[in-house]
């Protein structure tokens, strides 16, 4: 009885030892992700190049983790930073207490927020995960091998 | 006292106030006789008009903007108003308006250079039944079309034409009776 | 059932209210919820909107709730689909020409238009067409934006400024589609009560200029408070985003006070909370600078050089002043400091009217105490009668409280004064005279009342004096423009005609004070005492430009700057420490000056003019190490041998409702039992007089 069960736990491994690893050598290689993973935040611009966020706060409003900061003020007229009345002057997402759940991007009536497939993020400090407007909008780090679409 | 008012206007405008319940109620023919002195209800002529009404100027300025017979700017010699309320809209008032408008190269509201002509656009003139309507200087001309009122146009400019030298407040007579004369 | 009492069946249920209840209010108090847009319970009905259509059985068609008054036995309904059609229709419509600006707009997240069209709306729109365009924002005046897109022309802003403001400011301009608000010649819309319309407007077409885009609604908390400057006491909630930055103070409706509303002194009040000029450390004069220190460093030396001074001098050398605008805790300590604590009766606030009264005169302050009203009482007076007040200045909701009485209850309104103010237009006699004449002014008119002879000029006044009905006295007892001379007898001529007056009628007094919490700096004793300790004495600020002092304490007190002379007094005392939210003039020449936290960061009550005792709660944390008053106080008291050991704010509370006369009994010793609306400590004057 005692054998069989050794024998049972044996065959798993020894099937196991045959195949190829799951692990990959990130960086130097790379997975595809799926077309819908949720990583890094990216603020959009229209094509005329004024920005889609409008600071409504209705990310920061669902986001559960409340990790979004805003501050808006008024555009001014002659030099617009969005459409419309209101810009965000201040867009900060702390990504260390993101939970990636995409709700900004669901709330957002501008589509400004999206959630990339890019998921390398890291700092050796706390206060460079905090992105705001500048990283958000352009970023300034490589963008890593998105799904092909 | 007054701006702009002469002394009989604010007599007129004292016995019409006298004849009503509530004297508020002769706000409307108060400001016939302020325009007709003024020409059109002025900021002016408005607050002469609350004096003598004894009114708030915001009352007063709440009804001149309402009614469209009281004009808020200087207008011309001509006052087409062009019906805009739903049934005329329907019968083309919108193509109407913007033929006169380009005709004239004015936008509604506005007066032509030579202070001949004013378009404005007016709630119902009550003659849906023969719409589209315009009213000009009091009378009514319908069933406009862009023809009828390129006619129209160029009688008032030939009338105009004759009236040259008299006085631009003698009443205008009747163009035509009615537009099917034209 | 009584005469006056009608039944009514709203959805299925009963209720009895009073004849003459509109619709609408009748729903509301059984709890049935009718959608409204124009109606206001503060302004007439006008059933424009017309989102209120209810179904009366018996009646043809739907009918307005908010226009309508329940009859006898009348059977409505409120969710039936007929109405439930209609409510949709008038949204779609509504709608037509509303801009998609929720996710920009300021009233977005307390908008009764989204939260209607969400619960009763349509789901989706119909109209397809272009929407009429108007260019916004414009500008109303200085305090509010406009934006007329999203006006739905419900008149409630127009009616304010016509029924309740009564300065006609905001009309309709225009007709049909194109109507939109403005003001007579597009002036800019400036009045001292403009802040109201933003509350009232249904959707954000008005909006706070001093606010835009600052917040969103559903992320700021609310904290009642009690508005700080004036002693009308509006009740606010003062709202805060992420429990630091206050964003606006907003009306909090009590009754007996505000009414509902406030004035933009009030509304617009809030920028030194957070001002960054405020006090966050102790500061100790050192080589004639003062530099930061430590609480224990300040408290050593005030009590160091305090003792001193008591030792070479006497306590009494050593004055205490306070500000007006402390909470009643802060007061009481204050005052128990200086006299249990350091020894010295000493003691004043400032500012203050600028006279003393006499131990002699001191029946003449009872009787206008024991007159002392409350504001409602102005709802039911026959008369009210302003003597050299002008509450427009003073404590402007009163303004609106006298106008709606003379206008809804038939009240009438004397104004016996030097110059003419807001609400003279409202009165229906009006009596001027030299500043030099008030005393004799005051006495001939009331003498004539009582039936006495008198001159003519007085006619009118006199007329209606002789009438019947509650009178309510407004006065401002600073005498501001009467001559320092003469307030005295002005104060003593004022009581002499109440007591007159009140033989034949009741009659209830309000004074009208400078300063939040005066009352109860007068109540706690806080006042410099004349010689025989009983009533006012002579302002003590004065008194330190005579020399007779050593050393002073400002508790909030900034006179320097204001009275002449002071600089060189203050310059010239041994030792001065100064309480202060930012450094004041008075606090520049100070040797050791404490941070104090300010009304909206710390748990505290004041007295209104009336003695309506009311709370006010901490909204956001002081600045750095910025303490409340009474707690430095008990914290310095400790290094006297008489040291005061107060816990908390509440302990104090329990002390002045122990030991106050007048609070004594009358004051609940817990902020809760306090309540959200305050407690009357005294006054209802008119029903005393009886
Ligand atoms: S993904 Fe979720 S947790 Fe992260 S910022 Fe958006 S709403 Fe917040
Ligand atoms: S990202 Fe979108 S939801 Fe967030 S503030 Fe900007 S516009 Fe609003
Ligand atoms: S501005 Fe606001 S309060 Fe005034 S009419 Fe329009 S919706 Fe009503
Ligand atoms: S009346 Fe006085 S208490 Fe009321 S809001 Fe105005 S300043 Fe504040
Ligand atoms: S709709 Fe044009 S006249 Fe009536
Ligand atoms: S609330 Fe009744 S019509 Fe507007």
């Amino acid at each position: 009885m005692a054998f069989l069960e050794f024998a049972r736990g044996l065959k798993v491994t020894l099937s196991t030892m045959l195949k190829p690893p799951t692990t990959i050598q990130q960086p130097e290689e790379r997975r595809v992700l799926p077309e819908r993973f949720r990583g890094k935040h990216a603020l959009h611009r229209y094509e005329n190049n004024l920005e889609r966020c409008i600071g409504c706060f209705l990310c920061a409003g669902a986001c559960p983790a409340e990790c979004i900061y805003i501050e808006a003020a008024e555009n001014d007229p002659n030099n617009p930073v969005s459409a419309g009345e209101r810009y965000a002057r201040i867009y900060e997402i702390d990504e260390l207490r993101c939970i990636f759940c995409g709700f900004c991007e669901e709330a957002c009536p501008t589509g400004a927020i999206t959630l990339e497939p890019v998921f390398e993020m890291s700092d050796y400090e706390r206060g460079g995960m905090i992105f705001d407007k500048a990283i958000l909008l352009d970023p300034p780090r490589p963008q890593a091998v998105a799904a092909e679409t | 006292m007054t701006r702009v008012l002469s002394d009989e206007a604010v007599a007129a405008i004292q016995a019409e106030r006298g004849r009503y319940p509530d004297p508020r109620s002769a706000l409307l023919p108060a400001l016939h006789i302020a325009q007709n002195e003024v020409g059109w209800c002025s900021a002016d002529a408005i607050e002469d008009v609350a004096a003598v009404m004894e009114l708030p100027t915001s009352d007063v300025e709440e009804v001149v903007s309402f009614y469209t017979m009281f004009y808020e700017d200087r207008v011309g010699s001509y006052v087409m108003e062009v019906c805009k309320t739903v049934p005329c809209a329907i019968l083309g008032a919108d193509q109407i308006i913007g033929h006169i408008a380009d005709r004239l190269g004015i936008s509604p509201g506005g007066t032509t250079p030579d202070g001949m002509f004013t378009l404005l656009r007016v709630e119902c003139l009550a003659a849906c039944h023969r719409a589209p309507v315009m009213q000009v200087n009091s009378r009514y001309y319908e069933n406009l079309t862009p023809e009828r009122v390129d006619q129209l146009l160029d009688l008032m400019r030939r009338q105009a034409e004759l009236r040259r030298g008299q006085a631009r407040e003698a009443p205008l007579p009747p163009l035509i009776g009615r537009v099917e004369a034209v | 059932m009584a005469e006056d009492r009608v039944h009514v069946t709203i959805d299925g249920a009963q209720t009895e209210v009073p004849k003459g209840t509109i619709l609408w209010e009748a729903a509301k108090d059984i709890g049935v919820d009718i959608p409204i847009f124009c109606y206001h319970s503060k302004l007439g009905p006008v059933g424009v909107c017309r989102m209120c259509m209810v179904q009366v059985e018996g009646m043809p068609k739907l009918t307005t709730a908010c226009t309508t008054t329940v009859t006898d036995g009348m059977v409505v309904h409120t969710r039936s689909p007929e109405v439930e059609k209609a409510q949709r229709g008038v949204l779609e419509f509504l709608l037509i020409n509303h801009p998609l600006d929720c996710p920009i707009c300021d009233r977005g997240g307390e908008c009764p238009l989204q939260d209607q069209t969400f619960q009763y709306g349509p789901g989706i729109s119909r109209f397809v067409e272009r929407k009429r365009h108007f260019v916004k924002p414009v500008r109303l005046g200085p305090t509010i934006d406009l934006d007329r897109e999203r006006c739905i022309l419900c008149w409630r802003c127009v009616r304010f400024t016509s029924e309740v403001a009564e300065d006609n400011k905001l009309i309709l301009v225009d007709r049909g589609s194109e109507s939109f608000i403005g003001t007579f010649e597009a002036e800019p819309y400036v009045s001292n009560f403009s802040g109201n319309v933003i509350e009232l407007c249904p959707v954000g077409a008005l909006t706070s200029h001093k606010q835009r885009f600052t917040f969103r609604p559903w992320e700021l908390q609310q904290h009642p408070s009690i508005c700080p400057h004036c002693p009308m006491g509006c009740n606010i909630n003062i709202d805060v985003r992420d429990a630091q930055e206050v964003i606006r103070f907003r009306s909090r409706t009590n009754e007996a006070v505000d009414d509902g509303w406030l004035c933009d002194r009030g509304r617009f009040g809030y920028d030194f909370i957070g001002s960054p000029d405020r006090l966050k450390t102790p500061l100790i004069r050192e080589d004639g600078t003062l530099r930061p220190a430590s609480f224990s460093a300040a408290y050593r030396l005030i009590a160091e050089r305090l003792q001193r001074v008591a030792a070479e001098a006497g306590p009494h050398s050593i004055a205490g002043i306070a500000s007006p605008r402390l909470s009643n805790e802060d007061l009481f300590v204050f005052r128990r400091f200086l006299r249990d604590s350091v020894g010295s009766e000493s003691i004043d606030y400032w500012p203050r009217p600028e006279y003393s009264i006499d131990s002699g005169d001191s029946a003449a302050l009872q009787t206008l105490d024991s007159a002392l009203t409350s504001i409602d009482r102005i709802d039911s007076a026959a008369l009210i009668v302003l003597i050299a007040a002008d509450p427009s200045e003073k404590e402007p909701v009163m303004e609106l409280r006298i106008r709606s009485a003379l206008n809804k209850r038939s009240a009438q309104l004397v104004d016996i004064g030097i110059h003419d103010v807001p609400l003279s237009g409202k009165a229906s006699a009006v009596l001027r005279f030299a500043p030099d004449q008030i005393d004799g002014v005051l006495r001939g008119l009331f003498l004539a009342a009582a039936r006495e002879a008198g001159s003519e000029e007085f006619a009118g006044a006199r007329e209606l004096l002789d009438g019947d009905g509650p009178v309510v006295l407004l006065y401002d007892d600073s005498f501001p423009d009467i001559p320092q001379e003469r307030r005295r007898d002005a104060l003593l001529s004022l009581a002499y005609m109440v007591d007159n007056l009140r033989e034949r009628r009741q009659v209830g007094v309000i004074p009208l004070l400078t300063t939040s919490n005066e009352m109860a700096a007068r109540d706690f004793g806080v006042m410099a005492p004349n010689d025989s300790g009983s009533v006012w004495g002579e302002p003590l600020v004065d008194r330190l430009l005579s020399g007779d002092y050593r050393a002073a304490l400002f508790w909030g007190a900034n006179p320097v700057g204001t009275v002449a002379g002071l600089t060189e007094a203050v310059e010239a005392l041994d030792f001065v420490a100064v309480s202060e939210l930012r450094l004041s003039e008075t606090a520049g020449l100070a040797d050791v000056v404490l941070p104090a936290s300010c009304f909206a960061e710390k748990v505290g009550t004041v007295t209104n003019t009336c003695r309506r005792v009311q709370v006010f709660s901490e909204a956001v944390p002081a600045p750095g190490m910025a303490r409340p008053d009474w707690q430095m106080l008990v914290e310095l008291s400790q290094r006297w041998d008489n040291p005061l050991s107060y816990a908390s704010p509440e302990a104090i509370l329990a002390d002045i409702s122990g030991s106050v006369p007048g609070y004594a009994g009358r004051l609940p010793t817990s902020y809760r039992r306090v309540g959200p609306l305050g407690v009357a400590v005294k006054g209802g004057g008119v029903e005393a007089a009886e």
